[in-house]
């Protein structure tokens, strides 16, 4: 498959400055160092289209300074970008006209016009004909349930609605690539379904590339692919699976005993222990094994349930392990 | 450069729109305009009446007036807000959207102003000038119609690239507030907004009649009154249009080399 942005060795590094500490107020605020914060770090990947990429890391990981580099409007000081064959910030209006971007709070509305206004806006910037602009406006409309909302002011839509209008207004011209940067933030629970099985179906029907930057465990969930930024460093590339499978092949076992709960068992780690009830974290290999299934056969086990260890767990654990490094200066490798 | 008039006139009508929509700023900014008018008639009356003067250099007080008109009309077609809008977009980080939108930055901001000045504030212009003439009892020349507007657009131009200038420098500085006043301090008093630049010693005259300043408001308001001669008009179109050349080089070379940084400094 073509691949839709391929990546190598990218390196960009800002200049930062941080107040010193001084004796007097007015003093402190004059006194400042300069240093610079390396925000890539010799990063590479490529991207084939039609791929919904999840783009994690914690906050000043480096997600945004990549994205602004593949959106070219930020340069790398190093490496070689190109994204659907062009070169991001060279081509930049070229490339505008090929890709969508939702930047969470940066909207692409206007706020005291109508939706409907920008809509418009973008069908004449892009150039969309009017018959295919009707025909893609029925169908967002459609998809994500917007009803008559986008006839409506800006300024008297919920954050959700705006949202979704956002959404809409990037995505109007089909781009082949669409960014998204927190796309389901204040977004109401049925609202984020929609717009995640809008993006799973742009995928699947024009085979549409996302690239997904998001703290939301759910909005990975569609992804198939993870990477995952620290200090500026891929630290992870590959699927969603085998982000599971590397940092959380693990399951869930809920007890319920007859009696009071044991206070430990062989075969599992005890995560949470109440009166009858036992929670325990085992190795997926565990649950098949002949001390478990003895166990559950036991009289004293009363029922049982099992689970997956679920991904927001996985990125919180991760997220302790990076932070409890940089505190120690250690490193931390996958 | 290619021009895509068809995304441009876009561009133009859904800022115009966005602009109509504040009802009340613009209303705010017409009276800001006409209270500003009205200090300056204030100031001038109190000094034609403490001098006892009919005339001072050459200009009756009915002549000052309609100067001051013209100088009102002419802040609501060239005055900017470029410098502002350039600020608030990189400190919001908006400016990253902007620059994601297939129309470059600069374009935009042209763009918008274009829709704001000649659009929402011709009308209170052309009320104002046409108040001027008739207070002067002067004509308009075909001649000087069409010098007229020629100033005015390279007024508009420079203005406007002066406004550019200051508002990449929030690159840097982050808040151009202080630049901003300092920038309409300088442009007021040697520009001809406060004054009109024959009341200064023929020494100074001769340096800023080189420079910018007097094409922003002097040389349009005299040449709308006839009070300059046609050579000094033929002077001041060859110095403005040096100086378009010149700023317009400088914003160039100064967004390419800012444009760098532009995007990280909104985060």
């Amino acid at each position: 498959m073509e691949d839709a942005i391929v990546a190598g060795n990218l390196r960009k590094r800002f200049k930062t400055h941080e107040s010193l500490r001084g004796k007097k107020v007015f003093l402190a605020s004059l006194r400042r160092r300069s240093f610079y914060k390396q925000a890539l770090d010799d990063v590479s990947f490529s991207v084939p289209r039609g791929q919904i990429v999840a783009l994690l890391g914690k906050n000043g990981s480096g997600k945004s300074t990549l994205t602004k580099i593949m959106t070219g409007i930020l340069f790398p000081d190093s490496g070689e970008i190109r994204v659907l064959g062009l070169n991001p910030w060279k081509d930049r209006i070229r490339l505008a006209m090929e890709i969508g971007v939702v930047l969470g709070a940066h909207g692409q509305l206007f706020w005291n016009l109508p939706a409907s206004d920008a809509f418009e806006y973008n069908r004449r910037i892009y150039e969309v004909p009017d018959s295919t602009y009707q025909k893609r406006l029925s169908y967002f409309v459609d998809r994500l349930e917007l009803g008559d909302v986008y006839k409506r002011q800006v300024r008297q839509m919920s954050l959700g609605e705006q949202m979704k209008c956002n959404f809409v207004s990037s995505c109007l011209h089909m781009p082949k690539i669409v960014f998204l940067d927190e796309p389901t933030i204040g977004v109401d629970l049925p609202s984020k379904l929609a717009l995640r099985e809008t993006i799973s179906e742009m995928q699947r029907r024009f085979g549409t590339t996302f690239i997904l930057t998001t703290h939301i465990v759910e909005d990975i969930a569609i992804a198939e692919r993870v990477i995952m930024l620290d200090k500026g460093k891929k630290i992870f590339d590959d699927t969603k699976e085998n982000l599971e499978k590397l940092f959380g092949d693990k399951r869930y076992i809920t007890l319920k005993f007859d009696g009071r709960a044991p206070s430990k068992v062989k075969m599992g780690k005890v995560l949470e222990r109440e009166a009858n009830v036992l929670k325990l974290e085992v190795p997926h290999r565990a649950i098949k094994s002949r001390a478990m299934m003895d166990l559950l056969d036991s009289k004293r086990v009363m029922d049982y349930s099992v689970s997956e260890v679920d991904l927001s767990h996985i990125l919180s654990k991760l997220y302790r392990k990076l932070d409890r490094r940089d505190r120690t200066g250690g490193r931390y490798a996958t | 450069m290619q021009l895509d008039t068809g995304r441009y006139i876009a561009h133009l009508r859904v800022t115009q729109k966005a602009l109509y929509a504040y009802k009340v700023d613009m209303s705010l900014s017409v009276l800001f305009t006409v209270l500003g008018f009205a200090v300056m008639i204030a100031v001038w009356t109190a000094i034609y009446a403490a001098t006892g003067s009919t005339q001072i250099k050459g200009l009756s007080l009915p002549a000052i007036y309609a100067y001051f008109i013209v100088i009102g009309g002419l802040n609501f077609i060239v005055g900017t807000n470029i410098d502002d809008q350039m600020m608030n977009s990189i400190n919001d980080g908006s400016i990253g959207t902007a620059m994601l939108k297939p129309i470059r930055y600069p374009v935009q901001l042209v763009l918008g102003t274009i829709a704001d000045s000649f659009s929402l504030f011709s009308v209170p212009a052309l009320l104002f000038f046409i108040a001027a003439l008739a207070i002067a009892h002067a004509g308009l020349g075909l001649w000087q119609a069409a010098a007229f507007l020629a100033e005015v657009v390279m007024a508009f131009c420079i203005i406007n690239l002066f406004g550019f200038l200051v508002g990449l420098a929030a690159i840097y500085l982050t808040n151009v507030y202080g630049l901003v006043s300092i920038v309409f301090s300088v442009i007021s008093i040697l520009g001809g907004m406060v004054a009109p630049l024959t009341f200064y010693p023929q020494w100074a005259q001769n340096i800023l009649y080189l420079s910018p300043l007097p094409s922003m408001f002097y040389f349009p308001a005299s040449t709308f009154l006839g009070t300059i001669s046609t050579a000094m008009i033929w002077q001041s179109i060859a110095v403005g249009f040096v100086w378009i050349l010149i700023l317009l080089g400088i914003a160039a070379v100064g967004w390419k080399k800012m444009s760098i940084k532009v995007a990280l400094a909104g985060g």
